[in-house]
């Protein structure tokens, strides 16, 4: 059976083939309402006669509309061939993990043969058990033993500044570079050991290798992929687990992460990210840009929002990147 | 039932190694994406422009030969709008083509690292099994 996760992976796989095409049909929609616009404004001002204007918009109109439906013609047959491959993936990935158990029947087979013949006892099924949990609760230890001293480090700007650290990496800022290579490691903790469970084809799946204690729960601070961040809060919802605050800006200016997700969108924001990456650039300090943006800018909101994600790269912000 | 890979360093090898190679592919499809907008960007305005001064030419022909009212006039004028028109509208039919075959051999990469994922994530629990049957 597909695990969440392959099914996900088809609505991706169909989805970002969709996305392009639906991109570029907006884009020769728009490009053909003004085209028609601006046609039947200038034969209106020629005084061209109104019989006229069915005319002008036919033939302006076709190529667009010739091209559009092209690009949904190529959309359906690009989504269709995207979701086969996905879907032919996922029945791959599930007869490998199928293939598991079939191989560990081999091996206990095996085993047991050479015992027979070498006068030992079989393994029994309880002790089988016994001895797989145990081995793959085992399993963390060294990965974490071969994170810790970087954990450490981990924490340490988590405690700092954690939220602007995450959207530097986010951006591709400085302190971005250090941010992100421990997230990475984190990540390799989690990936291996939830990976392993996946293509194993643990009986109950993921909440049970969860349940031994082998995967660890997911962490919405560790992931980069929104997608995956959204996967992590709602598990963490259902099971009523305390659900950490993804973007510690939202906290600290005192908005909903949606809200700062939509502030982020608007013009504003850009205008005045431009302005703090130019005082970035300049050397500036935080109260100067934070001058800056309230001489400019009437959104006090969006103020506190940009000068959150720079604080830690102005002059006399107190944060030094690496530590 | 889960089994001990994380010990296993050539699976760990691999997973280090698919994990850099599928970020190096994503930021490499996402600078191939970005350029072809870039292209867009400057190709569209000049689309626009030479539309302009071949409606210019024609209003000139037409003027200079008193024929500004006539329909031949309006339809010169429709001809060069549809001109255009399949000019704009085939250039950015490609680039979202070109968009869309950028993002779909992206996904079919990442597919491929599945299976091989799969795969290796298959042979090393072969391995750590038969290593902790052998312990005993």
């Amino acid at each position: 059976m597909a695990t969440r996760e392959e099914l996900d992976a088809v609505a991706r796989g169909g989805s970002q083939g969709r996305a392009a095409y639906a991109q570029a049909q907006e884009l020769i929609a728009s490009q053909r309402k003004a085209a028609i616009g601006a046609a039947l404004a200038e034969a209106a001002q020629r005084g061209a006669p109104a019989g006229m204007q069915d005319e002008i918009s036919t033939t302006v109109g076709a190529p667009y509309d010739r091209q559009i439906g092209n690009l949904a013609q190529a959309s359906a047959s690009r989504t269709a061939e995207l979701d086969q491959l996905s879907v032919g993936n996922a029945a791959y990935m599930s007869q490998v993990a199928a293939a598991g158990p079939a191989m560990r029947g081999a091996l206990e087979r095996r085993l047991a043969a050479k015992r027979a013949g070498g006068g030992g006892g079989e393994l029994s099924d309880s002790e089988l058990s016994k001895r797989l949990i145990g081995a793959a609760r085992a399993e963390r230890e060294p990965l974490e033993a071969e994170v810790a001293p970087t954990q450490a480090a981990l924490d340490q700007v988590k405690a700092k500044r954690w939220g602007t650290a995450y959207s530097q990496i986010q951006r591709g800022q400085k302190g971005g570079a250090l941010a992100g290579r421990l997230v990475k490691i984190n990540e390799q903790l989690a990936t291996p050991v939830e990976t392993r469970a996946r293509q194993l084809g643990v009986a109950a799946g993921i909440d049970q290798a969860r349940a031994y204690g082998v995967v660890p729960d997911p962490d919405p601070l560790t992931v980069q992929d929104e997608a995956s961040r959204l996967r992590a809060v709602d598990y963490l919802d259902q099971r009523g687990k305390p659900k950490p605050v993804a973007d510690p800006i939202a906290k600290s200016i005192g908005v909903s992460e949606p809200e700062v997700a939509r502030l982020r969108t608007t013009s504003t924001y850009k205008k005045m990210r431009k302005d703090a990456e130019l005082a970035r650039q300049g050397a500036r300090s935080l109260d100067e840009l934070k001058a800056l943006l309230n001489t400019k800018y009437k959104g006090r909101t969006l103020t506190r929002l940009v000068l959150e994600e720079y604080r830690p790269l102005l002059v006399g912000s107190g944060y030094e990147p690496g530590s | 039932m889960p089994l001990p890979l994380g010990a296993d360093p050539a699976y760990l090898a691999f997973l280090r190694a698919v994990g850099a190679e599928d970020l190096g592919d994503a930021a490499g499809t996402q600078s191939d994406v970005d350029a072809v907008g870039r292209g867009l960007e400057s190709r569209l305005p000049r689309i626009a422009e030479q539309g302009a001064d071949a409606r210019r030419q024609i209003s000139g022909n037409f003027e200079s030969r008193g024929l500004l009212r006539s329909g031949s006039y309006e339809q010169g004028l429709a001809r060069a709008r549809r001109a255009e028109a399949y000019d704009t509208s085939d250039t950015v039919g490609a680039a979202g083509g070109q968009v869309a075959e950028l993002t779909a051999a992206l996904v079919r990469r990442r597919l491929a690292r599945q299976r091989q994922g799969a795969e290796q994530g298959l042979a090393a629990s072969g391995r750590a099994y038969a290593e902790s049957l052998g312990e005993r």
